[in-house]
């Protein structure tokens, strides 16, 4: 049984990582669907816990093709940006979100659409738990839309990236999430 | 913005006291606008020099008496030299 995110906020920095519940790959090959009827309002999703170093920065950063300075230049960053350290990239926590949501979904959901704001600062040895709650549930064109309200808390259960987003969840003996997915009228 | 330094002595600071002062984020950021950037130790000495980022030179001064460190002086910074460059503050 995963533990509660109030009840994760409790713990110590080392004790929250090992509360992680991000898949490995072959358990998203095996996932088994999750059904709209059995998602209900309240219901907390996987929380992906991490605790990244410079170096995820950096080689994210060189993913991205993104040079700026503040992400893996630490003396530039302390100096001249006037920064507590190098920071974690806005857009990778798109990408954490994007990816979670989808991981949720697999493999005939569709995370459909998301909205957030990026806050706070987050740097190297600093844990960040990507959180999620069910919050309203409803059927459209027979499409199960499964609302969320979710975040990256930091260990001392800062918000650092509020949002809201849907996934398209089939009905168990409903016709399915289209694919490509159409989005309902709702 | 600034950046303040304080040079002060912490008479028979172990390297466990030390890294408890500094073991948890709030601990270092401890506040939304001000965090000790770095902190030298001299064991044994019992010396310590701590560089600290803040808009207020009194919360810095806050945070250094929770230590209970003796504090000699508290110094705003102009210039840093760090591997090759020269920053100004």
């Amino acid at each position: 049984m995963a533990i509660a995110l109030e009840e994760l906020l409790k713990l110590k920095p080392e004790e929250m990582v090992k509360h992680d519940e991000t898949p490995s790959i072959e358990a998203l090959r095996e996932k088994k669907q999750l059904y709209y009827d059995d998602v209900k309002v309240g219901m907390e999703l996987p929380k992906y816990i991490k605790r990244y170093s410079i170096v995820h920065f950096q080689r994210w950063s060189i993913t991205m093709e993104n040079t700026h300075r503040l992400h893996y230049d630490y003396p530039h960053a302390i100096n001249h940006d006037k920064l507590p350290g190098v920071l974690f990239h806005g857009s990778w926590r798109m990408s954490l979100i994007a990816k979670w949501l989808k991981d949720w979904a697999l493999p005939e959901g569709w995370f459909w659409k998301a909205k957030w704001q990026v806050r706070e600062m987050v740097v190297p040895g600093e844990v960040t738990i990507l959180w999620g709650r069910v919050v309203d549930k409803k059927v459209a064109d027979g499409i199960g839309l499964v609302e969320v309200e979710f975040g990256i808390k930091n260990q001392d259960g800062v918000e650092g990236c509020p949002g809201s987003g849907v996934v398209a969840l089939p009905v168990r003996g409903g016709k399915g999430v289209p694919y490509p997915f159409v989005a309902p009228k709702v | 913005m600034a950046r303040y330094i304080a040079i002060g002595e912490a008479p028979g600071l172990t390297e466990a006291q030390f890294r408890e002062r500094f073991n948890e984020v709030k601990k270092w950021r401890f506040d939304k606008r001000s965090w000790v950037v770095k902190a030298y130790c001299v064991l044994g000495e019992g010396k310590v020099v701590i560089e600290c980022e803040t808009p207020e030179k009194g919360q810095f001064e806050e945070w250094l008496k929770k230590t209970g460190w003796k504090v000699n002086g508290v110094y705003g910074v102009n210039l840093i030299h760090e591997a090759g460059s020269i920053w100004p503050v």
